[in-house]
């Protein structure tokens, strides 16, 4: 322990807890708000929660419960998302998200590989995500073209071109004596 | 230098020879290219004093592919998801040119932590390079920047979380945070402004760093192998060999991203919602949330904090002159309890499940 220069160690921890101090009251005010009481909002988050986890059905659930029950519900036609609470009764999420959709006067959505984002929002400032209805999300690959393979040989060659040439210039023979006495 | 006559060789490659010297003196006069020959001993040239160099190519790679993909991205957020996903689908190459981009920015951070610890490993913070172990913690700090926005502008419910997360976040700073926020420059889409320190303001503050580091690097010549403090019978090398180096272990890692861009390219989310939190942040920020799993929102900054606070305190706290591992046992048992807490923290987040936070 000799090495650590205790006074410096108490030093650091001493800043840091003023630091902490300065810090406390903000952290306790700074908890919860997000709140909304708009449908729009309510009806956006329940087709996003059925894209992102469609196996959260209480979710789901609670979130077209929010929007019937918001009040504001400008912007909305009530009468879709009713229509897809007795949809998701029924269980059939494509459904659900398809009346969601008109609901916000979106288009339905067509699948993964949506050409366009579908439904016209306000021009986004701030925080604003840009999002009526959320797009499914897309995996990283599908499928395997010739393309794929050309470029992924390619990029094999370069590394093990990379690899014979790193083993051809590897220092050799660098002499080991010990760590000797401390200068 | 007068070039080697080789009695056997052909007149005309005599010829040209001298001609590539007499080009090579010329530019030498105006720009002292020559200069780079400066020699650098031998041990400069294994794997673990060239993970440095290596960062720096990975940062090279990003670099190109960035611009390549500044091209087709745009950061308008009804149309930031959309454009990435267009880049994939419709652009010569975009999905691989992506993927490259991806898998290099993991690679940086990995290279970078894996070049942090050989400086710790081998004392290459002592005296006299601590300020050049302080630009390098920047530089840490920039590139953990560069994921960060790096993953809001692709605008999924992933990346839109994360800012959402980090907009709490500068709530808690106070002022400090003020950059952080929707309301500090109202009329622009945040993720406008993340895009410019993307593409911007990070990278040109890495290079400039970066040039920093290097020149330090080269002012105090690279630290001596512990077990050879004196260099005793190390051969030396030009510089230029290094770069040569640098440049086969450069292409390993070209080609090994290029593969892991073709076989495993990233995909992207759905379009982002506010309000709902559904996904886990990217696997670098894990042990931070654990922390806050914990404590609450506050353990992110102070998990963040402590470790930054420790890699700027390290050359500062430890005065133990020896270099030799072994001689440096309570670094070295101190080094490794950060890293295994850090590796704890994060498994402990892999096998949770996503908790609301927010
Ligand atoms: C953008 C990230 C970075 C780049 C591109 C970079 C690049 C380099 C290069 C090329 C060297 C020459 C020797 C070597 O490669 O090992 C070097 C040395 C050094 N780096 Fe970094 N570095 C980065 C980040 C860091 C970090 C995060 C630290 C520590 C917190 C650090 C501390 C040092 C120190 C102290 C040296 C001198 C080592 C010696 O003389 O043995 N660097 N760096």
């Amino acid at each position: 322990m000799t090495f650590i220069d205790v006074r410096r160690l108490l030093t650091t921890t001493g800043v840091l807890a003023a630091l902490a101090l300065l810090l406390t009251p903000q952290v306790a005010a700074a908890d919860g708000d997000e709140g909304t009481d708009r449908a729009y909002d309510f009806v956006r988050q329940a087709i996003a929660l059925i894209v992102n986890t469609p196996g959260d059905m209480e979710g789901i659930e609670d979130k077209v419960g929010d929007a019937l029950e918001a009040p504001d519900a400008s912007q909305v036609r009530m009468p879709l998302v009713e229509r897809a609470e007795q949809a998701l009764e029924g269980g059939d999420l494509h459904q659900v998200r398809a009346l969601l959709e008109r609901s916000l006067g979106a288009r339905v959505h067509l699948g993964s590989d949506e050409p366009a984002p579908i439904g016209q929002p306000a021009r986004p400032t701030g925080m604003d995500s840009g999002t009526v209805a959320a797009l499914d999300p897309r995996p990283g690959r599908n499928g395997f073209n010739g393309g794929d393979w050309i470029i992924l040989a390619l990029s094999a060659a370069a590394g093990l071109g990379g690899v014979a040439l790193s083993l051809r210039l590897r220092p050799r023979r660098l002499p080991h004596p010990g760590p000797g006495p401390v200068r | 230098m007068k070039p080697k006559l080789n009695t056997h060789e052909a007149p005309a490659a005599v010829e040209r020879r001298r001609w590539g010297h007499r080009a090579l003196d010329t530019i030498d006069d105006r720009l002292g290219i020559k200069a780079v020959q400066y020699p650098v001993p031998a041990h400069a040239n294994t794997i673990s004093y060239s993970l440095g160099g290596l960062t720096a190519v990975a940062l090279l790679i990003l670099t190109v592919t960035g611009i390549a993909l500044a091209q087709f991205y745009n950061p308008d957020p009804t149309a930031a998801n959309q454009s990435v996903r267009d880049i994939v689908d419709n652009i010569y190459l975009g999905r691989w040119v992506r993927g490259l981009h991806f898998w290099a920015a993991e690679a940086m951070y990995v290279l970078a932590i894996l070049h942090l610890l050989r400086i710790y490993v081998t004392g290459s913070y002592k005296r006299p390079r601590e300020a050049n172990w302080l630009v390098g913690v920047a530089m840490f700090a920039l590139i953990i920047g560069a994921l960060f926005t790096g993953t809001v502008l692709k605008w999924d419910q992933e990346g839109f979380e994360a800012l959402a997360h980090n907009l709490e976040l500068g709530r808690l700073l106070g002022g400090l945070g003020f950059w952080f926020s929707d309301s500090f420059s109202e009329g622009v889409p945040i993720v406008v402004r993340l895009y410019v320190a993307h593409v911007a303001i990070i990278p040109g503050l890495i290079l400039a760093l970066f040039a920093l580091h290097a020149l330090l690097v080269k002012y105090h010549k690279i630290s001596p192998r512990p077990d050879n403090p004196t260099e005793s019978g190390e051969p030396a090398e030009p510089f230029t060999h290094h770069l040569r180096h640098i440049g086969a272990l450069g292409l390993v890692l070209l080609g090994g991203l290029g593969v892991l861009a073709v076989l495993f390219p990233p995909g992207i989310g759905a379009t982002p919602v506010e309000g709902i939190e559904v996904t886990r942040p990217r696997w670098m920020f894990w042990w931070m949330f654990t922390l806050e799993n914990w404590v609450g929102l506050s353990g992110i900054l102070w998990g963040a904090a402590a470790l930054f606070a420790l890699l700027v305190a390290l050359p500062f706290l430890d005065h133990n002159r020896r270099r030799y591992w072994r001689q440096r046992p309570v670094a070295m048992i101190l080094g490794a309890l950060v890293l295994v807490a850090i590796i704890v923290l994060t498994v402990l987040e892999a096998v949770s499940t996503p908790a609301q936070h927010l």
